[in-house]
């Protein structure tokens, strides 16, 4: 679960009653599904400078336990990381073929 | 205890806005209204009252500026009219819907076209199903008692909806009388300080507000403003009693003169219901059994009330000032509506009067009765408006 | 990253939208003590709907003609709360800032409110699926000007030069750094921010969506896009354009300039051109 949905339910306990139109829910689409191609992050080539996650549009690159982490979940597949990152070590899979893989 | 003025409607909701201690205004001048905002502005240059005045470069702006301010959880005032009130459209909706608690000050103008600076009710009638309150007064004294107590309905819990104080353009924005300021502590008794009680801008809580909504949901939301303002029906009952306990002066949704054993009752709203009631004490004078009813709340409707007060009158005579090109006025409809909702079998007539700054003389009313008299006597139902003070050489027409 | 998330990952934005981008940019410089509006727009997707919100701080649905008001009014309400420390930000694209909302615009920043208001522009009406507006670029086809837009863009930003502004700049996706230092020296000042971001949009300029990014760069590279900044009445530019020889592959890389001819490319090019020397002259003026 991401860590505003985490945030947000935390909060909805306390929330209190609202009249109106108000939305209290957090947007949480598994945009992941609509992929056709994947980014794979060649980990020996990629020197972590961070620069994929400051121009992924949905903010789901993030540098966990000292390696570059793509979130599937909600990765759509637009392929800027791909474009952007100056070693070029991140590949764009099909979805077909990582299934065959069984990635 | 008060202070005795002489002040014109418009400077009357000026110091009913200070003494309900609004914290923000924003508005846009506009003809017959500007008075309003100019007093004010005056106000706070002044330092007689301390609040937030936001020049709005249009009315539309001054609207939504309400809107933002309210959101983020203060007490809100706008003014307008016409060109202006129709320029807010949209935002009246939104501000409803949003449930936010704004009160504005409608000084009603003829809306374009052809264009006009006089008085009719066609602008706030466009506003009729935008969801705010709408309370008419007659004079300067009741639109500070109005303003005053929009705000606590408004604020209601019950209620949490806007409120649109009617006045008519020149006859009571610019009409100078006695009026009764209430001093900062009488109004105190009264007016609390703003309380939060529903959905806003809050960092420590963050969500979205006035956000697209989908036909799962719609219906229920549009239902549960219904219901708000159907509430606003008892809580303005209950306001009404406690400004009368407070200060004296006692109001209530409908208030009618001799129409207790009346067979013809005349139903009006605004500043005519002065004219109105001074000729029905006339012809009673005369030994005519003829009554007034004046709508003091168009929005909620008195239905209930009307349909009372009507309840063995012969002939009902509607004057709109406004025309529903093409059908019946709208305070005729109404009055139909609260009619069927009582059973109530009494031959009722549509009269337009009055547009865009038409006077509406004793004569008129007196016209108006007596058609309405004839017409019940022939047995005659109505089959198009009656315009009652027409001159019917000047229309153009090709036939 | 930022240790709070502000915007929501799982958001139906399109693929490769610079718009979302620009979102997560802004609030990670700002924070959660932010309050956000956005228009009927691109952006009013991360505002959501129903009982949803892509936002992590508290945001509004406002209408399309006046948010710069709406702002206004939360801007001044917060003043009276004494929440000196909430910041105001407006989201908005081009067409709810050069066309519908520039009175309301042009009016709050007269007013001198306290507010930051970004303008992500994709060069047209896109949220209603792409018709054109006054920021659309001469030649580029829109579902209203099928064979090209026959007109010159809007410059709002030589527009607003004359306006008491506490800060004003251009940006662009193509450089989030940037982005994020200019949102931040926007943060700082206590009156009205005008913050105009380039914001390539692959469904509306017909691109492949890995590219947004280039694209963008594509364009300060050229000069079709500037960056420079106006403070304390000093215009200071922060890019001197390569190369605007290069403008031709900037155009031939979005399918929307397909039908432009050359006697338009060269308009363009030297539009551009003009553009940065009159920016040139204009900062080794006073403006204020």
């Amino acid at each position: 679960m991401q860590k505003l949905v985490q945030q947000r339910l935390k909060k909805l306990e306390a929330m209190p009653k609202l009249i109106g139109p108000v939305s209290v829910k957090v947007s949480d689409v598994p945009t992941g599904t609509w992929r056709y191609r994947r980014p794979v992050i060649r980990h020996g080539d990629c020197v972590k400078c961070g620069i994929c996650a400051e121009y992924c549009p949905c903010g789901v690159i993030e540098k966990t336990e000292g390696k570059m982490v793509i979130d599937y979940t909600y990765c759509k597949g637009c392929g800027i990381c791909t474009t952007e990152c100056p070693k070029k070590a991140i590949d764009f899979v099909l979805e077909s073929e990582c299934n065959k893989e069984g990635d | 205890m008060g202070v005795i003025k002489a002040l014109d409607g418009n400077a009357a909701i000026a110091h009913g806005v200070m003494r309900s201690k609004v914290q923000l205004v924003a508005a846009y001048p506009i003809t017959p209204q500007t008075p309003i905002v100019e007093t004010i502005a005056s106000l706070i240059d002044k330092k007689e009252y301390e609040a937030t005045y936001i020049t709005a470069e249009s009315e539309h702006s001054a609207l939504s500026a309400i809107i933002g301010a309210a959101s983020t959880g203060v007490r809100t005032f706008t003014a307008s009219a016409s060109h202006g009130l129709a320029l807010m459209h949209e935002l009246t909706g939104t501000c409803s819907a949003s449930r936010l608690p704004a009160v504005m000050a409608v000084v009603s103008r003829a809306i374009p076209g052809p264009m006009a600076l006089w008085c009719d009710h066609s602008d706030i009638m466009t506003q009729r199903d935008q969801g705010w309150i709408q309370l008419f007064a007659k004079s300067p004294q009741e639109a500070l008692d109005f303003t005053m107590i929009a705000y606590r309905v408004s604020e209601d819990e019950r209620v949490l909806t806007p409120t649109m104080v009617d006045i008519d353009g020149f006859y009571c924005s610019h009409l100078t009388e006695r009026v009764d300021v209430p001093s900062e502590e009488e109004a105190e008794k009264f007016i609390g300080d703003f309380k939060v009680v529903n959905a806003h801008l809050d960092t420590d809580m963050p969500y979205a507000m006035n956000n697209l909504t989908s036909p799962g949901i719609f219906t229920e939301i549009k239902r549960s403003q219904d219901l708000g303002m159907r509430a606003a029906s008892g809580v303005l009952d209950e306001r009404f009693e406690e400004f009368g306990n407070v200060f004296g002066r006692r109001y209530s949704r409908i208030i009618c003169d001799d129409v207790e054993d009346a067979e013809t009752v005349v139903v009006c709203m605004g500043s005519m219901s002065g004219t109105a009631k001074h000729v029905v004490k006339q012809l009673r004078a005369s030994g005519k059994k003829v009554g007034v009813c004046r709508i003091v709340a168009f929005r909620p409707f008195p239905s209930r009330e009307l349909s009372g007060v009507l309840r063995g009158v012969r002939n009902v005579a509607v004057i709109d000032r406004v025309s529903a090109m093409g059908s019946f006025g709208p305070l005729y409809e109404e009055v139909l509506a609260a009619m069927n909702y009582g059973r109530i079998g009494a031959n009722a007539y549509s009269f337009v009067a009055g547009l865009g700054g038409r006077d509406i003389w004793e004569q008129t009313i007196e016209d108006v009765i007596a058609k309405a008299e004839e017409l019940g006597a022939r047995g005659e139902t109505c089959q198009a408006p009656i315009w009652i003070d027409l001159k019917e050489e000047k229309v153009v027409y090709n036939a | 990253m930022p240790e709070l998330d502000l915007v929501s990952k799982g958001m139906t934005t399109c693929q490769g939208c610079a718009m979302e981008l620009i979102a997560r940019a802004a609030l990670e410089v700002l924070g959660p003590k932010t309050i956000t509006m956005t228009p009927p727009s691109c952006s009013a997707i991360i505002t959501g709907n129903g009982d949803e919100t892509g936002w992590g701080i508290p945001c509004v649905q406002t209408v399309l003609m006046s948010l710069p008001a709406f702002a206004s009014g939360v801007s001044e309400a917060l003043k009276i709360q004494g929440k000196n420390d909430v910041k105001v930000m407006g989201y908005a694209g081009d067409g709810g800032t050069f066309d519908i909302g520039f009175q309301a615009l042009s009016g709050a920043i007269e007013r001198g409110h306290k507010a930051i208001y970004i303008c992500c522009n994709n060069e047209a009406y896109m949220n209603t699926g792409g018709q054109r507006s006054s920021a659309t670029t001469i030649g580029a086809t829109t579902k209203t000007t099928p064979t090209g837009k026959k007109e010159v863009s809007k410059n709002i930003d030589f527009m607003l030069l004359h306006t008491p502004l506490a800060y004003q700049a251009t940006a662009s996706v193509g450089d989030i750094r940037d982005f994020k230092r200019k949102v931040a020296k926007a943060a700082e000042k206590d009156g009205p921010c005008f913050i105009h971001v380039m914001s390539p949009c692959p469904s509306g300029w017909k691109y492949p969506t890995d590219q947004t990014i280039a694209i963008a760069k594509k364009a300060i590279r050229s000069g079709m896009w500037l960056l420079w900044e106006r403070e304390n009445g000093k215009i200071t530019i922060n890019r001197k354009p390569a190369d605007f020889d290069a403008i031709p592959e900037y155009l031939h890389s979005q399918k929307r300039f397909s039908r432009l001819d050359d006697e338009t490319t060269e308009k363009i090019i030297a539009e551009a051109r003009t553009r940065y020397q009159t920016l040139l002259k204009l900062s080794e003026l006073e403006l204020n």
